[in-house]
């Protein structure tokens, strides 16, 4: 066979950069073989990832959500893991920055006052947030991720804080410039369940802010 | 993300209580740090976590997994056949039974890799081991997953 195991496991894994996907894609359509291995990789790794997704719609149990109850939030625990605060006034220059130098490109629809710092989304938050922009976009999880907004870095600031009816405790954030394809994504309220989080207002706009 | 991490420790321990009680006391592990600004993963760091109290759990108690205690675990199944239903649920304990088959450092990263998604980068910051050897761990994995799947289906 033309591909050696590391390189079906890194497609399979989608591991290959796109110019090897497309060489293996292009013996994928020709070689029986190779089809064979594929597909029973690919149906392995679906039935074993399947046994164990059951219990992602199972109750947190009390135990571990009971972790969360402390007088700090938990969502607000892992976003301060590696936050880096960026003070007022840099933000401030950010954004006139950007208004000088932007040609044609997005305003700041939401400049940050003084009192909201802006904040880095971390990647445990991003992935929400992106799951969320899947299921509203209809598009694939790879898609979205392969977009590079995964590996941007997201700044947000904290407009309000409250407890739902539900009694989750929500933060609403407006996210700073955040944008995929054509959508401006400015706004999240995020909730802290039991010690699960889940995003349960995203909203966002085709096309860019423009100032008034 | 803590679905995905209590399925994580799920998949290492084979049991949800098990499961349960390794993320509990990862999770207060990691509440008890209060000042780690060298964290540059968070997601990663969390899985790390995981990985190194299951495996000094191994090491300290000999722990056996058992993916057989499982079945009163399962939440009732969308699927109006009970007969469907049980041969899903014995699919899936034996496919668990096949993962633990795997040593400690093959089963890590497979599952990390299939079941969570996570790139090799990821893995090998998660298990602090070369971009080369979360290859090879998954590729031997792999092969013996093949050769245990084979012996099972000639039997």
């Amino acid at each position: 066979m033309k591909f050696d195991d590391n390189t079906i496991n890194s497609y399979i894994d989608n591991e290959l950069t796109e110019l090897e996907r497309l060489e293996f894609e292009a013996e994928l359509k020709i070689n029986s073989e190779l089809q064979s291995a594929v597909n029973d990789l690919i149906n392995l790794n679906i039935k074993i990832k399947n046994s164990y997704d059951h219990i992602l719609n199972q109750k947190i149990p009390s135990s571990i959500a009971s972790l969360f109850e402390e007088k700090e939030s938990f969502l607000k625990k892992l976003l301060k893991f590696k936050i880096g605060i960026i003070p007022a006034l840099s933000s401030m220059i950010i954004a006139s920055v950007a208004s000088v130098f932007s040609v044609n490109t997005i305003q700041l629809a939401f400049n940050t006052p003084d009192s909201q710092p802006l904040y880095v989304l971390e990647n445990s938050s991003k992935d929400l947030v992106l799951n969320e922009l899947q299921k509203i976009t209809g598009e694939s999880h790879d898609s979205i991720y392969l977009s590079g907004i995964f590996d941007q870095q997201i700044n947000y600031s904290i407009q309000s804080e409250f407890i739902n009816n539900s009694g989750d405790q929500c933060t609403e954030v407006h996210f700073d410039q955040l944008k995929y394809k054509d959508l401006t994504i400015n706004e999240a309220i995020i909730c802290d369940s039991g010690g699960s989080q889940k995003i349960i207002k995203l909203s966002f706009i085709k096309g860019s802010f423009q100032n008034i | 993300m803590i679905p995905r991490l209590r399925r994580y420790s799920y998949s290492l321990t084979g049991s949800v209580d098990k499961g349960d009680d390794l993320l509990q006391d990862s999770i207060v592990k990691i509440l008890s740090m209060q000042n780690e600004s060298s964290i540059e993963n968070v997601n990663a760091y969390f899985y790390k976590i995981i990985s190194n109290a299951w495996k000094d759990k191994l090491k300290k108690k000999n722990l056996e997994v058992s993916p057989i205690d499982e079945y009163s675990n399962y939440l009732p199944s969308q699927n109006p056949s009970a007969q469907e239903d049980m041969e899903s649920r014995q699919q899936s304990h034996n496919l668990q039974s096949i993962i633990n088959q795997l040593s400690d450092n093959l089963k890590t990263a497979f599952l990390l890799a299939t079941v969570e998604e996570k790139s090799y980068k990821e893995i090998s910051e998660i298990l602090n081991i070369p971009l080369g050897t979360v290859m090879s761990r998954l590729n031997e994995a792999r092969k013996q997953l093949k050769k245990i799947i084979h012996k099972k289906e000639l039997q």
